[in-house]
């Protein structure tokens, strides 16, 4: 059979991880930071504005030519030259009449007898979000940092990134953390949840202050709930009631009281962004290669399980029909034999099966 | 028009948004046929990133199947041209993957010339951002900054007829000369206005950004030209794709046609069926309709009164765009399709998980009914949204012969007659219709085969490319009390076997006659029910994969509320349309039937019963036999004023498929064609066949059971 290249997740507990961090393409930006420079989560990397609106000064109108020669000499504002409202873009000293800027702004462009003012400017900034070193600096648009350390992606996130020391939920569930202004003991962590989120657990982690959840999965219903809390709130399995996969939870357990960064990316289809935790803890890259991205799946290869009855399951491929099979709910497709953890051989379809970062 | 002298073989790929499906076309005795198919997952997203790797994993699967080398090089090159077997001489590329063409329209008269480049967007995958005309009161600064913020991937100009004025539109073109000089990411700008200013539209903005510029979509105030403009989006699509990156500047660099979006295959091909369809037994011409299901967009082209109409929803789909398939119904209408009382929770989630892994399917039957739900009303809400255009509106749909389904969700359906159970609770088309389906991803390719070598979409209509599912019989009119009255079948088979059958209300039966094979059939419906307008009616229907499918259910669907009566009556309906009927009409608790969908229902007696039965009128009409293939029941060669006012696109292949068509028509009247000697490898077709043959086995020992 030819090779079926299965989705990946990457639960790692020690690998390379490189992320690019850039500024949108229509800021006009600086980038802080040089090469070799070891950066922290809060960092500001490079930073910039963005126009809301462009106004176009029409020169020739003002000035009476059109002629570019004339107009160049006319002209007393360069590129990217931030001007106040009424400053003088341009004069005819002979007609001694000037033309001034509307509105406070850049000048975006000179082209011809015209000039195009960014305003309304939002200012934007671009912090590291996760501790390492920069490796490589794009000029006017942001970073490549490069961290050792463990990795966890997830399916969803609520599009927060915060930072903080890993905790495990208490043994009787996260509702049970008194909240405590005064106290420090939950302030800031980024808390595990190995089951299913609730409402109560959310309104307890934003009242006492944590720095982020990390959850297997939570009901449909919480989702706008989620996307209006100000901390990073990440699933590892999906929606629904699902607990988490024992990688992820292996992973997360084994970097308690770790600072970890919670980058919760709210997936969409056109970025290849995923919502990640990244625990950094130095070491040699060469002995931590980074994921192999590009595996086809294999006999013997420890796979995840996607859908139901088995969603999350860790299970190793047994046997690769080479021809479609038909599945218990009649659909016929090329399938895997698996082997649960209970020892039990299953049918799962190829396309429900993902890896996990190392073939 | 590529030189296509030489060209025996053809690579067909087209890329979606969760799967590259590969189609491998060759001269089979003198005829194109479809040799052989492969399918794998998309490349397009993380980690690769590079559609081209898809495709040459695709080529790997054809070659393991046909033991044809297809790759050369270190197997990141297709082997071109074909040299003893190996090879192939064309390379054509589709695509729907990626990111919607956002598009600001820019024209003089929004009723005239916006409304043909409108027209002209739905059919293909564009999003209108923001539209700028004559009636557009903001200042130049405004439209500009408008234009910015909407960082559009094309600017599309219109307006002015051939000989009319020249200056609003130069004005117009201005404006847009001037965003585009801003621009950070210079939009592409097709302009289809005016063609006396075409030259002074190339000067102003040839160097500014890619411009292309063909013929006037509105010559005059009342011609409407949509072909070249269709051409020009075509050739903006391809450039979309190629600056995209991703791999399509590869693909599109092999392919003879660029890459062209796979919504214009099925325009097309709706077009042309629509365009060769002759009058059926109601003397109408009948409609053709194509459902494509996908994971991130849907599409329903159809052709009525031959006009073609296509309606593209983006964000309607079972996989990517599972949540905007909920968003655009309810959980409830999610819900009426499952045979459990689903919370609206759980439809949620299953749509949510769906986004975030759009490519794996139910393994579980719950979930592959979750999966249907979502499926019908995909379906239901695009072909509402077509059916809006229609000539007469929603409510005056016409009959639809044949209906079309594409897509994963309905090829990998679990028997064709599951298909055939989908696309009937969808669309609930009345009257007689023929239900296609497309399981290899063949009318992508006929598509693009149809720039290439019209004769060769002709050839594979017609020898059954598509797999043909079977005719239907749906019978109009509420139904009241399930499991009464409905219709009484009767089929003669040309071996002078004579079926009959009564087919209650509320269900639906298949009798399994294979493709190829006709019938005469004959159907009496009972008070209240109707098929064209008539309670009885004879005519001769052709099998299919599934057979002749008699459904009695009434329009609209009577969809009980209560989830023990779905439970009760929906596999009674998947069972149906295997030929077997499990329902026993005590079963169904009628009054949990919902009366929005049905009005009032009841339970009838016997003394109801025998009236109900009798009230069966005997108005008999007589249908010629027709011949097998898509073209058997669609083909005639239309009268000249029969033919669409507007030019289609391609008009040129549309000619050219047409005159291959009517030839092949007087051909076949001389001398019938032989039948293909080899057969191609065609792997689900030929499944699907003997599972048929399976349940017609199976369903033959219950043939005797009468009600």
């Amino acid at each position: 059979m030819a090779n079926y290249y299965p989705d990946q997740t990457t639960i790692l507990a020690q690998t390379t991880i490189r992320r690019e961090r850039l500024l949108p393409p229509d800021v006009m930006g600086r980038v802080d930071v040089e090469e070799g420079l070891s950066v922290r989560e809060v960092d500001i990397v490079a930073q910039g504005v963005r126009a809301s609106r462009y106004v176009v000064v029409d020169l020739a109108a003002h000035l009476g030519t059109a002629d570019p020669d004339l107009l160049a000499e006319m002209i007393i504002v360069h590129d990217r030259e931030p001007v106040e409202e009424g400053k003088i873009l341009a004069t005819d000293k002979k007609k001694k009449r000037t033309v001034r800027a509307p509105a406070n702004g850049i000048v975006a462009q000179v082209l011809g007898s015209r000039i195009v003012l960014h305003t309304g400017l939002v200012k934007e900034e671009l912090r590291a979000n996760l501790r390492g070193t920069v490796v490589s600096v794009r000029p006017g648009r942001g970073v490549l940092i490069e961290t050792i350390g463990g990795l966890v992606q997830g399916v969803w996130g609520n599009g927060e990134v915060g930072f903080g020391f890993l905790k495990m939920e208490p043994r009787d569930g996260l509702s049970s953390v008194e909240v405590d202004e005064f106290s420090n003991e939950w302030r800031g962590a980024v808390v595990v949840v190995q089951g299913s989120l609730e409402q109560a657990d959310m309104a307890r982690a934003a009242a006492q202050g944590m720095g982020g959840l990390i959850a297997a999965s939570m009901s449909a219903n919480l989702r706008r709930i989620a996307l209006k809390l100000k901390i990073p709130i990440l699933l590892t399995e999906g929606f629904g009631s699902d607990r988490m996969n024992r990688l992820a939870a292996g992973v997360l357990e084994s970097y308690v009281d770790r600072q970890v960064s919670v980058i919760a990316h709210e997936p969409d289809r056109w970025t290849p962004d995923r919502p990640e935790v990244i625990i950094p803890t130095g070491g040699d890259s060469k002995t931590s290669p980074p994921p192999s991205r590009n595996e086809p799946l294999r006999v013997g290869a420890e796979v995840r399980i996607l859908r139901k009855p088995y969603t999350g399951v860790i299970a190793r491929v047994k046997m690769l029909p080479r021809t479609p099979q038909r599945i218990e709910n009649g659909l016929r497709l090329p399938v895997a034999e698996v082997t649960l953890p209970s020892g039990r051989a299953v049918t799962v379809p190829l396309v429900n099966l993902e890896l996990f970062g190392r073939g | 028009m590529a030189d296509t002298d030489d060209i025996k073989s053809i690579l067909a790929a087209d890329f979606g948004s969760v799967n590259t499906r590969v189609i491998l076309i060759d001269l089979v005795d003198g005829a194109y046929r479809l040799v052989a198919r492969a399918m794998t997952r998309t490349t397009a997203d993380d980690p690769v990133r590079d559609v081209s790797v898809g495709l040459f994993r695709g080529l790997e699967l054809l070659t393991e199947q046909t033991g044809r080398a297809l790759l050369a090089g270190r197997k990141d090159q297709v082997l071109m041209p074909e040299g003893d077997g190996q090879g192939v001489d064309a390379v054509l590329a589709t695509a729907s993957v990626g990111q919607p063409l956002d598009v600001v329209v820019v024209g003089l008269m929004p009723d005239v010339s916006v409304s043909s480049a409108l027209h002209v967007l739905t059919g293909s995958y564009a999003r209108v951002v923001d539209t700028l005309s004559l009636a557009d009161i903001r200042t130049e600064q405004e439209q500009i900054n408008a234009i910015l913020a909407r960082k559009p991937d094309l600017i599309f100009i219109v307006g002015g007829t051939d000989a009319g004025a020249e200056e609003p539109i130069l004005e117009l073109v201005r404006v847009v000369l001037s965003a585009v000089q801003i621009a950070t990411k210079k939009p592409m700008v097709l302009f289809a206005g005016n063609r006396a200013i075409q030259a002074e539209v190339n000067e102003l903005l040839q160097d500014a950004t890619n411009l292309f510029v063909v013929d006037n979509i509105r010559p005059s105030l009342v011609d409407e030209a949509l072909g070249p403009a269709q051409q020009g989006l075509a050739a903006v699509y391809n450039r979309f794709k190629v600056n995209g990156g991703g791999g399509f500047e590869e693909v599109s660099a092999i392919s003879k046609v660029g890459v062209l979006p796979t919504a214009q295959s099925y325009t097309h091909l709706v077009r042309y069926l629509g365009a060769v369809a002759r009058k059926d037994h109601s003397g109408q011409v009948p409609g053709v309709l194509a459902v494509d299901v996908g994971s991130a967009t849907t599409m329903a082209a159809s052709s009525i009164q031959r006009r073609g109409y296509t309606c593209i929803r983006t964000d309607i789909g079972v996989g990517h765009s599972a949540l905007g398939t909920l968003s655009g119904t309810t959980p409830g209408n999610v819900r009426r399709w499952l045979t459990w009382d689903a919370p609206s929770d759980e439809i949620l989630a299953y749509a949510y998980n769906k986004s975030l892994r759009p490519a794996t399917v139910p393994q579980s039957e719950q979930e592959l009914e979750l999966e249907y739900a979502l499926a019908r009303e995909a379906i239901r809400l695009v072909v509402g949204q077509a059916r809006e255009a229609w000539p007469g509106g929603a409510k005056a749909a016409p009959p639809l012969r044949p209906i079309i389904g594409a897509g994963a969700v309905l090829a990998q359906a679990p028997h064709p007659g599951y298909a055939a159970l989908l696309l009937l609770d969808a669309i609930q088309p009345v009257g007689v219709t023929e239900l296609l389906l497309d399981p290899a991803g063949l009318i992508p390719a006929l598509g693009a085969v149809g720039y290439l070598q019209p004769s060769a979409v002709v050839q594979m209509l017609d020898a059954g490319d598509l797999l043909r599912i079977g005719s239907a019989v749906c019978v109009d009119g509420r139904v009241r009390r399930i499991g009464y009255g409905g219709m009484r079948v009767t089929i003669k088979l040309p071996g002078g076997q004579v079926e009959r059958r009564q087919v209650a209300a509320g269900t639906l039966w298949t009798y399994p006659l294979p493709p190829g094979q006709t019938a005469r059939v004959e159907v009496k419906t009972s008070r209240g029910l109707s098929i064209d307008g008539k309670s009885s009616l004879k005519l001769t229907l052709e099998g299919g994969a599934a057979g002749l499918i008699f459904d009695a259910r009434g329009r609209p669907l009577p969809l009980p509320r209560n989830a023990e009566a779905r439970a009760r009556l929906y596999p009674a309906w998947v069972a149906g349309t295997q030929g077997t009927i499990r329902l026993r009409v005590d079963e169904v608790d009628q009054s949990q039937v919902d009366r929005d969908a049905l009005g009032t229902v009841e339970i009838m007696t016997g003394e109801e019963k025998a009236a109900e039965s009798d009230g069966i009128a005997e108005i008999a009409e007589e249908e010629k036999p027709r011949r097998r293939g898509v073209f058997g029941f669609l083909r005639r060669t239309p009268a000249p004023h029969e033919e669409d006012a507007g030019e289609t696109p391609a008009s040129e292949m549309m000619a050219e498929l047409e005159a291959i068509a009517a030839a092949r028509s007087a051909d076949e009247v001389r001398a019938p064609a032989p039948a293909p000697a080899a057969e191609p490898a065609k792997a689900d077709s030929d499944e699907m066949l003997s599972e048929l043959r399976e349940s017609t086995q199976e369903t033959g020992k219950k043939r005797r059971f009468r009600r």
